[in-house]
């Protein structure tokens, strides 16, 4: 799935970041997508920020 | 899409943007049961009350990725309601990805939206007009055709 994280997966099978370094910003511009880990949490930030959700089911076979 | 897609940068900004997103094991639980979902990858498009308005699944590449959330997010907004903000979404993505595989179904909500909102028929026949000329062999093409009999 292009990245090299080896950490075991948690119970939940959400990752928090899905990258192969740390998250960070150039000049305040998101240099990667950063997923987040809880779903309330996402529906939390969707609601005070005026955005959508968007699940992403995969595979990491 | 990790190696393809999600590195684009114009997909970062987008999705910086527009969205919230959260990547979930197609065998975890409880997600995918919930929506129901058999294979991957699978992208589900909610509203801020995790009501779900759009899906994909399979491969998209950054082209035909944002033209399909573009899509997911005004049919959200068609669902709900509020048209001008569907109008404007979806005349973005028709104007900056005009032959992705989204455009003609935006086309489509697009036309229908301008109705729902002002209730004049002709918006159904500039619907029709508009996806002959641009997109005669789609299938929402087809599905517009009877607005010919307006």
């Amino acid at each position: 799935m292009g990245f090299n994280d080896t950490r075991p997966l948690p119970e939940s099978g959400f990752l928090n970041v899905w990258n192969s370094g740390p998250s960070h910003k150039k000049g305040g511009i998101p240099m990667q997508i950063e997923w987040l880990e809880n779903f309330d949490s996402a529906l939390s930030d969707a609601k005070r920020a005026h955005k959508h959700v968007l699940l992403d089911f995969y595979n990491p076979l | 899409m990790g190696t393809v897609t999600y590195p684009n940068s114009k997909v970062i900004d987008f999705f910086s943007k527009r969205l919230v997103p959260v990547r979930a094991l197609i065998n975890s639980k409880p997600l995918p049961q919930r929506f129901k979902v058999q294979w991957t990858p699978t992208l589900v498009l909610l509203d801020d009350q995790g009501e779900e308005h759009h899906r994909t699944v399979g491969f998209l590449a950054p082209e035909e990725l944002l033209p399909a959330l573009m899509l997911g997010i005004g049919k959200s907004y068609f669902d709900r309601e509020m048209y001008k903000e569907s109008e404007q979404v979806l005349e973005q993505l028709l104007q900056e990805c005009p032959k992705s595989d989204a455009a003609p179904e935006a086309a489509y909500y697009l036309g229908v939206g301008r109705y729902k909102n002002t209730h004049n028929p002709e918006e159904l026949k500039r619907t029709i007009d508009s996806l002959q000329k641009n997109y005669p062999g789609s299938e929402w093409t087809k599905r517009a055709s009877v607005y010919q009999l307006l």
